[in-house]
């Protein structure tokens, strides 16, 4: 496997290259960036001038990951040549959230090709549900196929998040990359690093993803009452408060992480869904926890990696403000100086969990997929 | 620019008052300042965090100390009550329980039968007043229909010339059935008063009319017992006032009528005046005085008693219900007066009353009748040529009637119900209908309404009827009649009624 990152900026053109693939032999490029430069009109050209034979995958974030840096301002494109994996594309645009099982289906059918190991997803934000999303993927993978990715991101402003495969990014869209092969490692990890306070509520009012009342009281104004004067960056500064959610019927709880909200029906929308009669807790987090979270995920993902893509969810940024940057150090600590490290902050992470490997949306969480070959 | 007061003191501290740094070490000391900005965001989160959720924690822990205090109480009965089962006195204990159970459903029981027996008292004494009232109206009714011959006959034939001796007899008569009339009308307002139904009109009324009516009637008596009857008007009484004539007529001729009763040489004097009230409102005053055998001091208070009169032997001698003075006073009352009785036993009595004066915008219509002479056989006939139809089932009371208008010079028709009344109405066009109310087929009431909602011309429509109560009266002039006749009827109100009739029509054909 054969590496190359660099970074391009709008009206700044590219940042001095790190590694040795030349971008002319590249056939996969990882393109992710914040909407504003990643829609600038002369990015994709100038990203398919660059690499003209490689498929060029591009997410939208709430922040870039360039080895251990965040990038805002630029597109970090991460270039790789695999040496025996074979890989296999596919890309569906969704125009409203009903058919989405039938996306999912789709791109599986498109990836069934012998030898498929493993699935990158890389999935629009805004109108994709990532719980219906994974459970689809699934149903309709072949068993043993594992999928691991993440939903694009839009800053903090919540408003429009785009994917693209080979043309520019737009909202709806979905990718998914599928790996083949023996020779291909895998490794994956997702910890969030948070904990559950406070009183166990029950949710009471509840549509799919939105949520109106817990314990009979508008959600809403828990969160504001939490929040004090931080209330007034609402939806973004909700991420400091995921949600413990154990659905009716479950014993395992999953972090739920707020997507938007509306002020005036008193909804509140979320990455996953929360269905009624679920007991939820807030949750709350300290900068040492979600850096050991972090941390803990490099642990379990760990091997000998050539590349490592980290999906970060966009709360842990929020809480973590300027250091925000120590969660990708503990990464680069724990898998050491040689594997190309890249990734973004994003609206909802996928990774495998359980013991059957099913992949699952986790929120508010560093999700680590670790990628190597080997003979 | 620095601003976090914590980092600009540091900056004073190791630089002084005046600093100026390079740009790179401006933009990092903006990320220090940054980074204390969110630990201060941080901090004041956390703290509120801390505060809200230990809020919300003891809410929850009250919550819960609340219902553990209630499971403690139900616990703590319960287990009372196991003791109570395993006490060896449970069985009376039971039987007490059973006992208190007997009891009050026996107290629930005895209530239930006093409301039962408090509401069938309530419905029996709700129904025997409304017998007394109907006992009331047709007794009225039913005395004044043969009254109504009685006296109607009696009056007719005084205009025949007769022998004077026969004369004398059918007056007798007729005064007898006055009595008798009077005597029902007393009883019937008593038993309004009594009942508080009596209630007294604010119509435009024309106060000398009233005044005149009430001398003229007892006139012929203070003659016949050769007593002077003297009336003091006063010239600055308006002529027309707000109150009830009925009522006022009512009270003056029971003073006049007393008068002359309880007086056998001198005269009697009616004088009525314009008082000016201190607070600028005017009353009339009605002093009626008399030279008659008086009262005696001890008896004045009971003179206004209902059946009571000054003494048992004036009932013997004059006669009378006792209830005359009883009402008028009343009825004073009712029109905001009181009356007043001054007394030399022996040499005569003062009643007087006041009212108050309510002046009135609109005229009265017998202020605008000419009033002249008191009319002759056929005389009306031809100063006021009318067509006038009479509705009435009973034979004699149709007799009565048209003899009255035959004598006042008018040929009348007859029908003798309401459907007759519609069908002669469609044959011909009446000015006055004189209509009884209660007639077979189709009642007074059912023929009224009818004609009224039909088109064209309408006779002016005056209800006769031995139904002499006031709800009666209302009854009468919702159903659309224009006035009231009250039975047995008599030839000066039936002539009054023709005169207004005729005003009336040529009033408004004129204005047409």
């Amino acid at each position: 496997m054969k590496l190359l990152q660099c970074s391009f900026t709008p009206g700044n053109a590219w940042s001095e290259p790190k590694g040795l693939l030349n971008p002319k032999d590249a056939s996969l490029v990882f393109a992710f960036g914040q909407r504003a430069p990643l829609s600038h009109p002369e990015s994709f050209a100038a990203l398919r001038t660059r690499f003209p034979t490689a498929r060029i995958v591009l997410v939208s974030t709430a922040g870039s990951f360039s080895d251990t840096v965040i990038e805002d301002a630029s597109i970090v494109c991460t270039a790789v040549s695999f040496d025996h994996i074979k890989t296999v594309f596919a890309m569906e645009r969704l125009v409203s959230s009903e058919g989405l099982v039938d996306t999912c289906n789709k791109l599986a059918a498109s990836l069934s090709v012998p030898g498929l190991r493993h699935v990158l997803i890389f999935s629009d934000g805004s109108i994709v549900n990532g719980t219906t999303l994974s459970e689809a993927f699934n149903e309709s993978l072949p068993s043993g196929v594992t999928m691991s990715g993440g939903l694009a991101g839009d800053g903090f402003d919540f408003v429009k998040t785009l994917v693209g495969l080979d043309q520019p990014a737009a909202p709806g869209v979905i990718v998914a990359i599928g790996l083949c092969g023996s020779s291909l490692r895998i490794g994956f990890g997702s910890v969030g690093g948070w904990t559950p306070f406070g009183p166990e509520r029950s949710v009471t009012s509840s549509d799919k993803n939105t949520l109106l009342q817990l314990d009979g009281k508008p959600a809403l104004e828990l969160y504001k009452m939490y929040l004090g004067h931080e209330a007034d960056s609402l939806p973004a500064s909700a991420l400091r408060f995921p949600l413990y959610v154990t659905a009716p019927g479950q014993k395992k709880p999953v972090v739920r992480t707020i997507l938007s909200v509306d002020e005036d029906k008193g909804l509140m929308t979320f990455a996953g869904d929360i269905p009624v009669n679920s007991t939820a807790q807030l949750m709350r987090s300290s900068y040492e926890d979600l850096i050991a979270g972090a941390e803990h995920a490099a642990v379990a993902a760990r091997q000998e990696a050539e590349l490592v893509l980290c999906v970060s969810c966009v709360g842990r940024r929020i809480v973590l403000g300027q250091r925000v940057e120590e969660e990708l150090e503990g990464v680069r600590a724990t898998f050491g100086n040689n594997p190309v490290l890249t990734g973004f902050y994003s609206y909802g992470e996928l990774a495998p969990s359980g013991h059957d490997l099913k992949c699952q949306l986790h929120n508010q969480t560093m999700t680590i997929t670790s990628i190597s070959e080997r003979e | 620019m620095i601003s976090h007061p914590l980092l600009l003191r540091q900056l004073r501290r190791s630089f002084g008052e005046d600093y100026a740094f390079t740009p790179e070490l401006e933009r990092f000391l903006e990320q220090v300042q940054d980074a204390y900005h969110q630990c201060d965001n941080d901090r004041r989160l956390i703290e509120n965090v801390l505060e809200v959720s230990s809020k919300e924690l003891s809410e929850a822990n009250s919550e819960l100390m609340a219902q553990n205090q209630r499971n403690e109480d139900l616990l703590a009965r319960l287990r009372q009550t196991l003791s109570f089962f395993e006490d060896k006195d449970a069985l009376f204990a039971e039987r007490d329980l059973m006992r208190v159970a007997i009891e009050i459903e026996r107290m629930v029981a005895e209530r239930k039968e006093v409301e039962m027996a408090l509401r069938s008292a309530k419905n029996a004494a709700d129904a025997a007043n409304q017998a007394k009232s109907d006992f009331l109206a047709n007794m009225s009714h039913e005395i004044r229909t043969p009254l109504n011959s009685i006296i109607g006959m009696a009056e007719l034939l005084e205009y025949d010339s007769l022998r004077p001796d026969v004369k004398d007899c059918l007056k007798t008569i007729r005064i007898s059935g006055d009595v008798l009339l009077s005597l029902i009308n007393d009883i019937l307002d008593f038993s309004k008063i009594e009942a508080g139904q009596i209630e007294i009109e604010k119509a435009p009324m024309d106060l000398k009319m009233v005044v005149d009516e009430s001398v003229n009637i007892v006139s012929s008596m203070a003659s016949e017992k050769a007593l002077a009857l003297e009336l003091i008007y006063d010239r600055n009484l308006p002529e027309a006032i707000l109150g009830d004539p009925i009522r006022v007529r009512q009270v003056l001729l029971n003073l006049l009528m007393n008068a002359v009763k309880f007086t056998e040489r001198g005269k009697i004097s009616l004088a009525v005046r314009l008082l000016n009230n201190e607070g600028g409102s005017s009353l009339v005053n009605f002093v009626v005085k008399d030279t008659g055998i008086g009262i005696a001091p001890d008896q004045k208070e009971r003179l206004f008693k209902l059946f009571s009169q000054a003494d048992v032997s004036i009932t013997r001698r004059y006669g009378g219900t006792g209830l005359g003075l009883a009402i008028s006073q009343k009825l004073v009352q009712l029109m905001g007066g009181e009356i007043i009785v001054e007394s030399v036993y022996g040499e005569g009595a003062t009643f007087q009353f006041s009212i108050p004066v309510l002046h009135s915008d609109k005229p009265t219509v017998s202020q605008n009748l000419k009033s002249g002479p008191p009319l002759e056989n056929f005389a009306l006939g031809k100063l006021c040529p009318l067509k006038i139809l009479i509705a009435e089932d009973n034979k004699v009371n149709q007799q009565v009637i048209q003899l009255i208008l035959h004598r006042l010079g008018y040929e009348t028709v007859i029908a003798s119900n309401g459907q007759e009344v519609l069908n002669l109405l469609d044959q011909d066009a009446f000015d006055l209908l004189l209509m009884d109310i209660q007639m077979p087929v189709l009642s007074g009431l059912e023929a009224t309404r009818i004609i009224k909602e039909r088109s064209g011309p309408k006779p002016r429509i005056i209800a006769l009827t031995a139904n002499a109560t006031r709800e009666y009266r209302s009854i009468c002039l919702e159903a659309g009649m224009d006035d009231y006749l009250a039975k047995p009827v008599r030839r000066d109100r039936l002539a009054t009624v023709i005169e207004e009739t005729f005003f009336l029509k040529n009033g408004s054909s004129a204005k047409g």
